[in-house]
């Protein structure tokens, strides 16, 4: 009896152990293999948050000298200001605690990867830059890179028993300081309460970030006639709704026949347009963020010079081949044996073509004992104390930056009947409309001129261009092989015009202040909306200097890449044929690929057709940050 | 007869009943053990996949076009599935032991508009993904925007059987999915 009850207990321990097995394997793939995906998640995360961890920190260690687009790893250290290059993973035990790597396996440990508290866990740091052969595929616009792989070992609950013993879960992200492109056809960044000014200087246009009116016969935009034609999109960030103090009018108003086509509209929260839009109805936002300056938290461009650039005194019209030096205008009396710069512009009449092989055609500090240095290279720059008044011939620009710096008058740049500006198409050419100033750099290179003390102030000025020919091609990154743009300028890809953001309604942040008192780093924020009245003199801003009023008449104007103004400046066309539109005019003209940022535009109202006819950017804005690659 | 026969007999009835009482729960409780786990395994696969594919095309958004003018050429195509650098190919490298042919995609881009493919050799055509637009027009494809792809599977599981209500002999089918969503981040 009791043998037999021992038998038929035995059988149910077979079935048991038999049914064991494979639930016991099952549940193996249920919970080890669900515990290992959980894992996986988590080492993913970690990996994810070092090495952007790791990137960011190194954005910050780059961005007070503003080569965040250029670091080559020639420049590497572990040093507090230094990033890190790596070109073989390393464990973060070895990574320096002043590294930047550091911050990432900061970043690991608070995802729960610290391999000194955990002994199962691996955390590997990688960095370098764009010219190492392991960098992310075929990302080729980044600066810098960091690859984190995160590994963990896994002890087996249920898959024991079928011989797996551990199991390995790792995860890989790789993050990079990479060019990230600026969406949208046209900004109007002027918000609530910035004006604009009138010939006189008194506050108009308050909270108006697109006033347009006028004809608009020629103005193909694809299907549509449009006034403004921007098919990747408008950003308006005033929150004007044609009420309330700071505001003359609606954000986005027309007047006529004159329409604005967008493919997308994205306004700040409050905002209103009226008349003829499409879309009728903006996408609203109350985030700053999206309505903040693109070009930020660049600083303005920097001057392409190392040292004190050789300076060129000329007394009358220019032609021939133009060498990069700081150009200035001088009546013939001397002082002291030397000329005396006058502010006044500098005239160019015929053929000049500017390039480093070019030569100075007056009084060259070089050869008249200043001293100084020619600019060289593939990107030098050219400076125009007093501005350019160009009466007629072709001015054909080398590669390089081309700064109208200042003058006593109303304009900086002057194209008149019969005139052509040509610049360069493999690099790119970046005109620079400032005062003698521009971010202290021109003031330190201007202390090198002769007599530099007796110059007059030169202001800031706007730009006037009457039946002149226009064609430049803005900045091309240094990643396109055509390209010989250094690559510390690659922030800057695109513009192809710049307006300085001193020469503006509001302030800017900017460096090396006396009359902002909260200004301490050039990084593309506002400060003071409006402006007070000792920062707009500091800046030389004059009534509407702000304004580009652009009185082309049968201008061909054909810019490619970025049109930059800074907010509480604004662009007003006057009656044409062609505003801002590719070669071509009135009813040929054509779409532009170009992005504007400005303040606000206005079109006047009158006979033709003016007006900003764009396309999609073929040239974009870039900016470099932090960002996951892969 | 032996007094110990009748006993042994009347044992031999109870080792039935016993194992009736509980024989057919143990069984129900196997089978519920292996189907779940089974559908747990299936469930952490497809999840895995589609979180790697969903991560695998917001890194290689807008920026990784070729124009507007730039030289990155790390821009993605949906399918196929047995080309490599897609997306549907690095989620069916993640779903291993599921069916490609039954196994659905559905990629959703930010204005809603859907495309569904499986990861069967050739299904998910070699068209961009996020769309991109090289106007920017559409702006489905930039930085910020939301993506999302759903995975679908069919499970024909015995566990349905027992369920009440159901058909006692056949295995019915249900279907398991995953979600997962994220930012275009470059």
């Amino acid at each position: 009896m009791n043998r037999r009850r021992k038998r038929s207990g035995g059988q149910a321990l077979v079935m048991v152990t038999l049914a064991l097995f494979s639930m016991v394997g099952m549940m193996g793939l249920a919970v080890d293999l669900g515990w290992s995906y959980f894992v996986q998640k988590e080492a993913q995360s970690a990996a994810d948050t070092a090495a952007l961890g790791a990137a960011q920190e190194a954005v910050a260690r780059l961005g007070t000298t503003s080569d965040v687009s250029g670091f080559r790893c020639t420049s590497a250290g572990t040093g507090a200001g230094q990033v890190d290059c790596q070109l073989t993973p390393i464990a973060c035990a070895s990574v320096a605690s002043t590294s930047n790597l550091h911050n990432g396996c900061l970043y690991a440990a608070a995802n729960d990867f610290d391999p000194s508290k955990n002994s199962r866990q691996i955390v590997l740091m990688q960095a370098s830059d764009v010219t190492d052969a392991n960098r992310p595929p075929g990302v080729n616009r980044i600066s810098y890179w960091v690859r984190v792989r995160t590994i963990q070992t896994i002890p087996q609950l249920f898959s024991f028993l079928s011989g797996n013993t551990q199991g390995t879960v790792a995860a890989n992200a790789t993050a990079a300081i990479a060019g990230s492109i600026t969406p949208g056809s046209f900004y109007g960044m002027n918000q609530k309460g910035d004006c604009l000014a009138d010939s006189a200087g008194n506050p108009i246009d308050c909270g108006i970030d697109v006033k347009v009116s006028g004809g608009q016969g020629g103005m193909n935009c694809g299907a549509v006639l449009a006034k403004l034609c921007a098919p990747a999109g408008i950003i308006l960030a005033s929150s004007c709704d044609q009420a309330g103090s700071g505001c003359a009018d609606a954000a986005g108003t027309t007047s006529g026949a004159a329409a604005v086509w967008a493919a997308s509209l994205l306004q700040m929260t409050g905002g209103k347009v009226t008349g003829n839009w499409t879309p009728s109805t903006p996408t609203y936002t109350s985030d700053a963020s999206s309505f903040k300056d693109p070009t930020a938290p660049n600083p303005q461009p920097p001057l392409q010079a190392s040292g004190t650039m050789a300076s060129c005194g000329v007394t009358g019209p220019i032609t021939g081949a133009l060498g990069p030096y700081q150009y200035y205008h001088y009546s013939g009396a001397l002082v002291g044996g030397k000329p005396v710069p006058d502010g006044q512009p500098i005239t160019i009449s015929g053929s000049a073509t500017f390039s480093p092989s070019g030569t100075c055609p007056g009084y060259d500090s070089m050869t008249q004992g200043l001293g100084g240095t020619k600019g060289s290279g593939s990107f030098p720059a050219y400076v125009f104390y007093g501005g350019v008044n160009q009466t007629g011939g072709t001015m054909t620009l080398g590669a390089g930056q081309y700064f109208m710096a200042g003058t006593t008058g109303t304009n900086v740049l002057q194209a008149s009947v019969g005139s052509s500006i040509v610049g360069d198409a493999s690099t790119g050419t970046m005109m620079i409309f400032t005062d003698g100033d521009y971010t202290g750099s021109l003031t330190t290179q201007r202390a090198a001129l002769p007599n530099a003390n007796l110059m007059p102030t030169l202001n800031q000025g706007t730009l006037y261009f009457k039946n002149a020919n226009i064609d430049m091609t803005g900045l091309i990154n240094s990643t396109v092989s055509s390209s010989a743009l250094p690559p510390e300028m690659d922030a800057y890809t695109g513009i192809v015009w710049w307006q300085d953001r001193r020469n503006s309604t509001v302030e800017y942040n900017k460096n090396g202040s006396s009359a902002c008192s909260s200004c301490n780093s050039d990084n593309g924020t506002v400060i003071d909306a409006p402006a007070t009245v000792s920062e707009l003199a500091e800046n030389h801003v004059v009534k509407n200097s702000p304004g580009v009023l652009l009185d082309d008449g049968n201008a061909n104007i054909s810019l490619k890449g970025v049109y930059y103004q800074p907010r509480g400046a604004w662009l007003d066309l006057n009656p044409g044929t062609a505003g801002l539109s590719g070669q071509g005019k009135g009813n040929s003209a054509t779409q532009l690929p170009l992005q504007v940022i400005t303040g606000a535009l206005i079109t006047e109202s009158g006979g033709g057709d003016t007006g900003v006819l764009l396309a999609g950017p073929t040239n974009p804005l870039l900016t470099y940050k932090a960002v996951l690659v892969q | 007869m032996k007094p110990g026969d009748n006993n042994r007999r009347k044992r031999l009835g109870q080792s039935l009943i016993e194992f009736t009482f509980v024989g057919i729960p143990m069984i129900f409780v196997l089978i519920s053990v292996f189907e779940i786990s089974r559908g747990m395994w299936v469930y952490h696969t497809l999840a895995y996949s589609v979180k790697v594919g969903v991560r695998y095309a917001a890194v290689h958004g807008i920026n990784c076009a070729t124009t507007p003018d730039n030289s990155n050429n790390c821009l993605v195509n949906m399918g196929p599935a047995n080309t490599a650098g897609t997306i549907a190919y690095v989620m069916r490298q993640a779903a291993t032991g599921l069916d490609p042919a039954t196994t659905t995609l559905t990629f959703i881009d930010v204005g809603g508009a859907q495309t569904s493919c499986t990861l069967a050799d050739g299904s998910c055509s070699a068209t961009t993904w996020p769309p991109y637009d090289a106007t920017g027009a559409t702006s489905l494809d930039a930085v910020g925007r939301l993506i999302r792809i759903d995975i679908r599977t069919p499970f024909k599981s015995a566990i349905a059987m027992l369920w009440p209500g159901s058909s006692p002999v056949s295995f019915a089918s249900g279907t398991l999915g995953a979600t997962s969503q994220d930012y275009i981040q470059f």
